[in-house]
This record gives C-alpha cells, sequence and structure tokens, in this order.
C-alpha cells in the first residue's frame, strides 16, 4: 500500500531530523525502525501478483466463453467451467487453512470470475437478451456469497462494484429512479462493515455518491442538482456531529467511518454545488451567486480541517477549489472583465485567508511556547 | 495434501454448490422454456443484410420490435410498466401484432403473449410531420423482447451471412406460459439454418 510505503519513509526522515535534534536517542530510533518493520504492510507482493493473476484468469475465462468455441459442446463448455468454479474455492479452502489468506482471496477472486463467465456461457447458449443487468445482478450475488462464505475483502469488492455496474445498466435502460440499488448496496457494505475491511468503505462511499448523482437525474423533472449538494452536506454534518459524540449511542463501528464519511459527504456536496452551476442556461450573475457559496464553504471546511488535523479533507477542499476555479474560468470565458474581476474577488479572498491561518498559527505558536518551561 | 480446516471445508462447499445451483436453474429454466414453450415464427427486418454477421453475435431487429402508437391503450401507456405484454394473432402462416396490455392475457389457439419492455422508456420514436397535416402523426414505440441477440461461433458468421444474404430471415421462437421467449433457430426462407442441441 504506497501510503503505508510512504508514511514509513516520511517517519523515517523524520526520525533522523529528531535524532539530530536531540528529542531521541540512536537506540530509540532503531527500536523504532524495527518496530515498523514488523508491522508489515497487508498489501505484500506475492498476494498482490496472486490477485492480478486470479483477474488474469477471470479474463481468460470470459474470453473462452466469447470465443463461442464450436470444436466443444455446449455443455462440455459449461462443465469446464464448473470444474474450475469448484476448484478454485476448494484452493482457496486449503490456502485459507494454511494461513496464506492473501492466496486464498486471490482463489476466491478467481472463483467468483469463473461464476461470471459461466453466467454469460449460459446466456450465449441461449440467445439470451432479456434484461442483461439481471445477469450483472445474479453475478453480484454470486460474489457477495463467496465474500461472505469466506470473509473475503477483495471479491466483495468485485460485487459491489457489480452493483453500481447493475444499476448503471439498469438507469440506462429505464427511466425512472432504480430504488433497488439501495438494498444491494446495502448488503454489500454491510459486509464490509462486518469484515472492518477499510478499502471497501472507500468503495461504497464511491459507489453511493455515484448513484447519488444519477438519483438527481433521473427523478422527475431533474436534474435537482441541489438534492445532491443538500444530501453530501447533510452526510458530512451528520458524521461530524456523530463524532463530536452528539450521537453516543452510534459510536464503536460507525464512529470509527465518521472521518471518512464526513470526507465524503464533502466530496458530494461540493459536486452537487458545481452541478447547480452548470444546470440548465443560468446566467453568469446567478453562478457566481453560487461560486461564492461554495467558496464560503471550501474557506470554512479548509479552515475545520486544519484544526481537526483530518488531512483528506483538506485534500477534497483544496480538489472542490481548484475545480470550482477551472469551472468559473470556464464560465466567464469570452467576458474578459467578469473574469477578471472573479480572479481579483478569489485572489483577495484567498490573500484573507493566509493572513487568518497565519494568525492562527502564531497564536498556537505562542500556546507551545508559554508551555515549555 | 494437508486437508483444509471444517470451517473452510464447508465455506468452499457451500460458495461453489449454491453458484453451481444458480447456474443450473438458469440452464434447467431455459430447456424448459426451448422444449415446452409454443413455437412462433417472427420475421427479421433486414437492417442491413451486408453487415448482419459480421460480428460474433448478430443483433436481431424485429418487424415487432416498432409498436405502432395506435395498437397502445391509454391506460397502459399512461401508467409506463417496466413489463408489459404483446399479443401476437396467427393470420395463416404469419404471426402479426395485435395488441398491448399491462396483464397478461390468456393464450388462445391463434395469439400468444409476449412479455417485452421499452427500449428507452416510454418515448415514441418520432416520425417527421407532412407539411400541412392536420393532426401531429402517432410515432411508434421501441420495445425488447429480449430475443434480440443471436449469438455464433467465432469466423462462422461470413458463411451464414452468404446464405442469408439474398433469403427472407425469420426467427424461430419458443414462448413459455409467463411469456418469456426464446431464439430456437433462425430460418432462412422457411428452412432452419441452425439446429442446436439444447444442451
Amino acid at each position: 500500500m504506497p501510503r503505508s510505503w510512504s508514511y514509513a519513509s516520511r517517519l523515517a526522515s523524520d526520525l533522523d531530523r529528531w535524532r539530530a535534534a536531540g528529542f531521541i536517542t540512536e537506540v530509540g530510533q532503531r527500536q523504532i525502525l524495527a518496530d515498523m518493520s514488523t508491522r508489515a504492510s497487508r498489501f505484500s507482493l506475492p498476494g498482490t501478483l496472486a490477485v492480478l493473476g486470479a483477474v488474469l484468469i477471470g479474463f481468460s475465462a470470459m474470453s473462452f466463453v466469447a470465443a463461442n468455441w464450436s470444436g466443444m459442446s455446449k455443455l462440455a463448455r459449461l462443465l469446464v467451467l464448473a470444474a474450475g468454479m469448484w476448484s478454485a474455492y476448494g484452493t482457496a479452502a486449503v490456502l485459507f487453512a494454511r494461513q496464506l489468506p492473501m492466496f486464498g482471496h486471490a482463489a476466491v477472486l478467481g472463483g467468483a470470475s469463473i461464476f461470471g463467465a459461466a453466467i454469460m456461457l449460459v446466456a450465449q447458449m441461449y440467445h439470451m437478451d432479456g434484461n442483461p443487468p439481471d445477469a450483472v445482478l445474479l453475478w453480484a450475488a454470486g460474489a457477495l456469497a463467496a465474500g461472505i462464505g469466506f470473509a473475503s475483502g477483495p471479491v466483495l469488492g468485485l460485487a459491489m462494484a457489480l452493483v453500481g455496474l447493475w444499476s448503471g445498466w439498469e438507469m440506462l435502460l429505464t427511466s425512472g429512479v432504480h430504488w433497488a440499488f439501495l438494498l444491494a448496496w446495502a448488503a454489500v457494505a454491510g459486509t464490509f462493515l462486518w469484515l472492518r475491511w477499510r478499502p471497501g468503505l472507500h468503495l461504497s462511499a464511491l459507489t453511493l455518491a455515484g448513484w447519488i448523482v444519477a438519483l438527481a437525474w433521473k427523478l422527475p423533472q431533474g436534474p435537482h442538482s441541489w438534492l445532491v449538494a443538500a444530501i453530501g452536506f447533510a452526510i458530512a454534518v451528520l458524521a461530524v456531529a456523530s463524532s463530536l459524540g452528539l450521537a453516543d449511542a452510534l459510536s464503536g463501528r460507525v464512529g470509527r467511518i465518521a472521518p471518512t464519511a464526513t470526507n465524503y459527504g464533502l466530496l458530494l456536496g461540493f459536486t452537487g454545488l458545481m452541478m447547480m452551476q452548470t444546470e440548465g442556461a443560468r446566467t453568469v450573475g446567478q453562478s457566481l451567486g453560487y461560486a461564492l457559496v461554495m467558496l464560503a464553504i471550501v474557506l470554512g471546511v479548509i479552515a475545520w480541517a486544519m484544526r481537526s488535523d483530518n488531512r483528506p479533507a483538506l485534500w477534497v477542499a483544496y480538489g472542490a477549489f481548484s475545480a470550482e476555479i477551472l469551472l468559473l474560468y470556464f464560465r466567464t470565458l469570452g467576458t474578459l472583465l467578469n473574469t477578471s474581476l472573479f480572479f481579483a474577488v478569489a485572489g483577495l479572498l484567498v490573500i484573507a485567508l493566509s493572513t487568518v491561518a497565519f494568525r492562527l498559527l502564531k497564536r498556537d505558536q505562542a500556546l507551545v511556547d508559554g508551555v515549555r518551561p | 495434501m494437508m486437508l483444509p480446516s471444517r470451517k473452510w471445508l464447508i465455506a468452499a462447499l457451500a460458495v461453489a454448490g449454491l453458484q453451481t445451483a444458480a447456474i443450473g436453474h438458469m440452464v434447467w429454466d431455459r430447456v424448459q422454456l426451448l422444449r415446452s414453450g409454443r413455437q412462433i415464427v417472427l420475421p427479421i427486418v433486414p437492417v442491413d443484410p451486408r453487415s448482419l454477421f459480421r460480428g460474433d453475435y448478430v443483433i436481431l431487429s424485429y418487424e415487432a420490435s416498432r409498436v405502432p402508437a395506435r395498437l397502445i391503450p391509454a391506460d397502459v401507456k399512461s401508467a409506463a410498466p417496466q413489463w408489459f405484454y404483446v399479443t401476437f394473432e396467427q393470420k395463416g402462416e404469419a404471426w402479426q401484432l395485435a395488441g398491448v396490455s399491462g396483464v397478461a392475457p390468456s393464450p388462445t389457439a391463434t395469439t400468444i403473449s409476449i412479455r417485452a419492455r421499452t427500449l428507452h422508456g416510454w418515448h415514441e420514436i418520432r416520425v417527421p410531420q407532412a407539411a400541412g397535416a392536420a393532426a401531429p402523426i402517432e410515432g411508434d414505440l421501441n420495445i425488447r423482447y429480449g430475443i434480440e441477440s443471436y449469438f455464433v461461433p467465432e469466423g462462422k458468421g461470413p458463411a451464414l451471412e452468404q446464405t442469408a444474404r439474398d433469403g427472407k430471415l425469420a426467427a424461430l421462437i419458443a414462448v413459455d406460459a409467463r411469456g418469456n421467449a426464446a431464439i430456437k433457430g433462425l430460418m432462412i426462407d422457411g428452412r432452419r439454418v441452425y439446429d442446436e442441441p439444447l444442451l
């Protein structure tokens, strides 16, 4: 995982600095580094390669189906895939029992991919074309069952991706909101929560965010971009409130996902605000109004993120700020006076922010100095 | 070889068994439909006969893929159901579009209903209006029966395309009691070109 690698290298350089400054001894530095190396990254290279290998085998199974090879009868082809599926799950059981979980996850992923290929083969055998998303849903259900049976995060990742594909395809083919998505999403996201598999949390948040954006378009008389902004900021506010202890009953697992929920809520909220600016035939004046609201929220989030040391929220805010500047630049393009006015205002705002940040930093510094003997 | 512990063995058996059952059910469902469903022949619109079989599967466009607006009752249109039923009536050898309904009508000796859905919602295909026409012309509705794809072995397309070039193309369709349809085979000038085994 690159993040842990970068943490390790950052820690190493910090340790050098701290030892030079006399904060820690050489023995202490060595002990800290030794402790770091024992907490090996959960994403080992062999495990990653095994998962990649399983994905490749899955693609091989799907191409085998697509080739529609007449040198083998349909039944024989189906039996080959079934045998592949059984041996993949059997291998997974052996690997998990031998305490080789990363290889086990890879085998489960391979089995679930072959299951998908088998669904495609049956559809091809009988020229089934009724409702392609149904086939994707069946595949997702199979992947979910495998994820529950083997307590495997990666295969649940596949299930979540398939749920997203299913819902997207369904919405492409029909008009109206695809509410059934929420059930499937909750089933997979709930399993992630049960497994405490962190990447699953991000995958769930992104899939739900994508669905909420689609919801705004699919509701009658859409798009309702304000809804995206409202849901996003509501999630962010609720998550912050719950982490502040307003909802003690929800602490525990939910408490630990609150910071992540905050950041994805903000991401969704900013997306909604930007959609509002581009929706329909808004005048430049209206767009500027929304832009000012957006910038005010961005500045607020930056200030809050710095104080609460929420680094990802800071990046979300920076990203939203950059995207907004770019959007406004394109919106006001052609009227250079407006562009000039906007950048002047934005520039003054950012300079004001930097002054405030400088004062805050100085105050914190004074507090730290006051504590020192 | 070390045998996996009981827990993992149960997990493997349960997952593989469940997924195999799902695939088996799909196959069984189709075999039943093809074996015992009623048969009808639906003509295929030759969209572009030269490129029909170029890919590894063929997109079949039926004459009945476009339902004229006059056949759609107002209540069905306003309800805009996700699934609905299209009824065909036998006129001699041919089966012709007879009507659309929201619930499955009971089949008779000369009628049969197929479950269908709209292609992109209940939007009519716009027909260009003639200059000076008094009333707007009602458009057609684009629908799908789930029998619009026909898969052929890789590289086998061109030979079939050659056969189909001048012939009249039709599909042999099996329909079960619930209105589900499946392609049994393709016909050129009333002759089966593929006779595929059920398994």
